[in-house]
């Protein structure tokens, strides 16, 4: 006791402070621990729920990702194949196009020749009647001034001689 | 006018006066289909001395006498004038008309009063000579024969026949030849 004296420690005070600290503990065990052990529980418990939400997201995320993953591969063949379809009707159609522009290239080139024919006989036609037309008058205006009275006159004669033997009396 | 030809012819040979007024009035009126026999023979015979006579005498006419001068041209009807009294009566429409004018008015006459008669048109570039008219009147016999001058055919002759047409013209051979290049 002494001893505890000369290091300055009271006995009773340290009793006294070890009692005062078991009353404390008991109001604290009493009162306050169940609430905070409650409290902690249901913080645990809550956090636990929360983690099991977290991970069922998570597993749904992963399984629409993998879903998503897979349309979106599905899409692309879809649409791979799609333009396959599609650049092989543009090619058809680039064909048929080029065909028949062709034809119609043939169509108009015919077109051309024959009017270029038609207008070519036109041509050679009109030239030819007004190389008739000129002879024509040529021959008439020779015949016209040029010639003797006389061969009139023997042409009548001979005409004529003609002509009765065609002429029904 | 043409009429008074035929009046003139009854006067010379002593034709009724009845048969005459008969044909000038169906000649008048263009109808002489229902004519009494005296005035049928009168056409007829009418008829016969046209051809035989008057046009035989017309066609002697110079084919300058529309160019002549007057005093020539008298000189010339008044041989005609001496012929008969029909002739007479032709010169008389000489003076007075072109040869072409009573060429046409003896055809329309002779249409009236013989019908059945064919009608004949000789075109030539040049007057024919009047032995030539000849041969062509006595070859269309059948026929009344109308001979008309054109020089746009050139040469040659054209003969038109109760709608055949005979074309021995120059101008026909040269719009033969123009029509067989086309």
């Amino acid at each position: 006791m002494e001893s505890l004296a000369k290091l300055g420690i009271d006995l009773w005070g340290l009793v006294i402070y070890i009692i005062n600290f078991g009353i404390l503990w008991a109001v604290l065990a009493y009162f306050v621990f169940p609430k905070l052990i409650k409290a902690i529980d249901e913080r645990r418990s809550q956090i636990e729920n929360n983690l099991q939400t977290a991970e069922k997201l998570q597993s749904e995320l992963e399984g629409v990702l993998t879903r998503s993953q897979q349309e979106k591969v599905e899409l692309e063949a879809k649409l791979d194949s799609d333009r396959e379809l599609l650049e092989a009707d543009m090619a058809k159609a680039k064909a048929e196009l080029l065909q028949e522009a062709e034809l119609r290239k043939d169509a108009l080139i015919q077109e051309a020749r024959k009017l270029i024919r038609e207008e070519k006989n036109r041509l050679i036609a009109d030239t030819e009647g007004e190389m008739i037309a000129m002879m024509q008058r040529v021959l008439v205006k020779i015949l016209s001034d040029k010639v003797d009275p006389a061969d009139v006159k023997a042409s009548v004669e001979q005409a004529w001689s003609e002509a009765r033997e065609e002429v029904a009396s | 006018m043409i009429a008074g030809l035929l009046v003139a012819y009854a006067a010379d040979t002593g034709a009724s006066t009845q048969a005459v007024a008969e044909l000038i009035g169906g000649v008048t009126s263009g109808s002489t289909y229902h004519l009494s026999t005296p005035a049928k023979s009168l056409a007829k015979n009418f008829v016969t001395f046209l051809n035989t006579e008057v046009l035989p005498a017309f066609d002697n006419l110079p084919a300058e006498l529309n160019l002549m001068s007057t005093k020539d041209k008298d000189q010339v009807l008044d041989v005609l004038r001496k012929q008969s009294p029909a002739t007479k009566w032709l010169a008389h429409l000489l003076e007075t008309s072109t040869t072409h004018q009573v060429q046409s008015a003896l055809s329309a006459l002779v249409k009236k009063l013989a019908p059945q008669l064919g009608s004949v048109v000789v075109k030539t570039p040049t007057d024919l000579t009047p032995e030539l008219k000849v041969q062509v009147r006595k070859h269309f016999k059948q026929d009344f024969a109308v001979f008309i001058t054109d020089t746009s055919l050139l040469g040659g002759i054209l003969v038109y026949k109760n709608g055949q047409l005979i074309d021995k013209s120059w101008l026909g051979k040269i719009k033969a030849i123009a029509s067989l290049t086309k």
